[in-house]
């Protein structure tokens, strides 16, 4: 019995021995592996530009490397007009910018003059097009579908023949065509638009284009052509035809 | 001594205790084969007791003891402890408390118990009852030292095997420790000397980035500047055009002017002339016939109205432009 129960002490003495060895084992550490040879990261997070893709050589953003000046030489008179790219050779524009000119002169934000080879006006829209002998140097992406009142919308372009210029507003509402000239509605914006911002292209925040502007009403809006008008002048081969040149 | 039962242990150890309780009292931790000569030391060669035993508890005190009522008795003999308690074992494993509060009572019990009976002690029965304790206590010394060694021995044996392989493991362990504190040492070591590295490297670039996004911003307002140049270069490159194609216009107009003045002109000088002829006529009548003289004069106004209205179309144009 004495025997018995020292046994179960010596034995339970042994056990906890054991335990104790084992945990103090466990709390020693390994030994130290291989030094690394680097634990600098090869690829941090630090402030690198987001979408470097948006810098052009010179700085300038897409939206205003794709807008192109016109100047339309008539019989008597010269009309100053913007156009926006929306290939590498094709421009986009009102059909009164262009219409009866003697002449058609490109510029582009820099001032880089690009020559003409053919132009054609819409009969349905206030929308003309025209393809130039030289590639221009950005064109954007036209918006699947038309804005929404309240959107936001970009004017980029020549007010007044003059520098290039953007403003902002948004879409207030779709209404009828004030000068007849397009068949369907137009939008309606409050982005300030001036005479030679005929042609503009409307951004959205994305730089799609959403539609094409035309004119100017007396309290400070804009119309727009919308974007759907203009995929369905494009899909047609006939819906821009080539207009005749002048007799002065 | 061969038969001996574990109540005869029991009593034997009690009164081991017993006597020696001074001195076990004192020397708890030694076991019963050392504490056993310590309390015969203190005994007389009589059996008789000689020392002063250091009594820690009153009640166990010999003196006090002598005539012990029922009343007075602390611990009666119903309190035995259990006889589980090996006599071999070492002291040092039974509590000491215990053991003094075993001894107490049993020797109590064991000696004065008879005198109750009797009545009274006389020294004659004390004198045999210390001799046949003596001869118990020899008895039990020598069982002592023949039966209980042998275990004691292997204990100690197997107790140094146990120390010498706890040292052992402990030399190692701690040879062991000693190295991984060496190499974590070491460890420490290379990593401080590359964090100082990297620090180093840090502070180079912290300070080339300072100085490059200075750099930049200028060259973002350089940019900027360029940027607002291009446009105004390309502006003045446009408007230019613009007065340039507009003068080409105006020199057209002006060029269309000048031919319908030139026209007016002969056309005036037409006039003029028609005129000059008629009044050459009409100067030297008899060198001609008067229907001549008249053909000329209305050849004349009809020359003349042409080139006067060709005169006011041009101021009329000029007046328009």
């Amino acid at each position: 019995m004495t025997g018995t129960r020292r046994r179960s002490r010596m034995l339970g003495v042994g056990l906890a021995t054991v335990v104790l060895t084992m945990t103090g084992c466990a709390a020693v550490p390994d030994f130290p592996g291989p030094m690394p040879t680097s634990v600098v990261p090869t690829t941090g997070t630090g402030t690198a530009p987001v979408n470097p893709g948006n810098l052009s050589p010179d700085g300038f953003d897409s939206a205003k490397r794709m807008a192109v000046r016109i100047r339309n030489v008539s019989c008597d008179d010269v009309v100053r007009g913007t156009g926006f790219a929306i290939d590498a050779r094709t421009l986009i524009t009102n059909k009164h910018v262009v219409e009866g000119n003697r002449d058609i002169q490109l510029s582009t934000y820099d001032g880089r003059d690009v020559s003409v080879t053919t132009s054609g006006t819409a009969e349905l829209a206030d929308l003309a097009i025209v393809r130039t002998a030289e590639d221009l140097d950005a064109y954007p992406e036209l918006a699947p579908a038309d804005p929404k009142p309240g959107d936001p919308v970009t004017v980029v372009g020549y007010p007044n023949g003059g520098a290039l210029k953007a403003t902002n507003g948004s879409v207030l509402q779709y209404t009828s065509d004030p000068l007849n000239e397009n068949l369907g509605q137009v939008l309606l914006t409050d982005a300030p638009v001036e005479p030679g911002s005929s042609g503009s292209a409307a951004l959205d925040p994305d730089g799609r284009v959403i539609g094409v502007v035309y004119a100017k009403s007396s309290s400070g809006h804009s119309y727009l052509v919308p974007v759907s008008t203009l995929r369905n002048l494009l899909a047609d081969e006939a819906g821009f035809v080539t207009a005749p040149e002048p007799v002065c | 001594m061969t038969d001996r039962t574990p109540e005869d242990d029991f009593l034997e150890h009690s009164d081991d205790a017993n006597v020696g309780t001074g001195t076990v009292a004192h020397d708890a931790g030694s076991p019963p084969d050392t504490a056993a000569p310590s309390a015969d030391a203190a005994r007389s060669d009589t059996g008789t007791w000689s020392g002063t035993p250091a009594w820690s508890d009153t009640r166990a005190r010999p003196d006090d003891a002598g005539v012990p009522g029922p009343e007075t008795d602390p611990y009666p003999a119903a309190a035995r402890p259990s006889f589980d308690i090996p006599v071999s074992a070492p002291v040092s494993a039974h509590p000491p408390v215990v053991l003094q509060r075993l001894a107490a009572p049993t020797a109590d019990t064991h000696e004065h118990g008879p005198r109750d009976h009797d009545g009274a002690s006389s020294p004659a029965r004390h004198s045999d009852r210390s001799a046949s304790r003596s001869a118990t206590d020899r008895a039990s010394t020598e069982a002592r030292s023949t039966a209980p060694s042998r275990p004691s021995t292997r204990a100690r044996s197997a107790a140094i095997v146990v120390l010498s392989m706890l040292l052992v493991l402990a030399l190692g362990a701690g040879a062991y420790l000693a190295v991984l504190s060496h190499r974590w040492e070491e460890r420490s070591g290379e990593w401080e000397a590359q964090s100082r590295e990297l620090g180093s490297e840090v502070a180079d670039l912290t300070g080339d980035v300072a100085g490059m996004t200075s750099e930049l911003t200028i060259v973002r307002d350089q940019l900027a500047t360029a940027q607002t140049r291009i446009t105004e270069l390309a502006d003045e490159k446009a408007q230019v055009g613009d007065d340039r194609e507009s003068q080409k216009i105006l020199a057209d107009d002006v060029q269309e002017v000048a031919e319908t003045a030139l026209d007016v002109s002969a056309a005036l000088g037409d006039c003029v002339t028609a005129q000059s002829t008629v009044m050459g006529y009409l100067a030297a009548p008899e060198t001609t016939t008067p229907d001549v003289i008249a053909t000329a004069a209305t050849q004349a106004d009809t020359v003349c109205a042409a080139a006067v209205e060709d005169y006011n179309s041009l101021q009329q144009d000029l007046a328009d432009s």
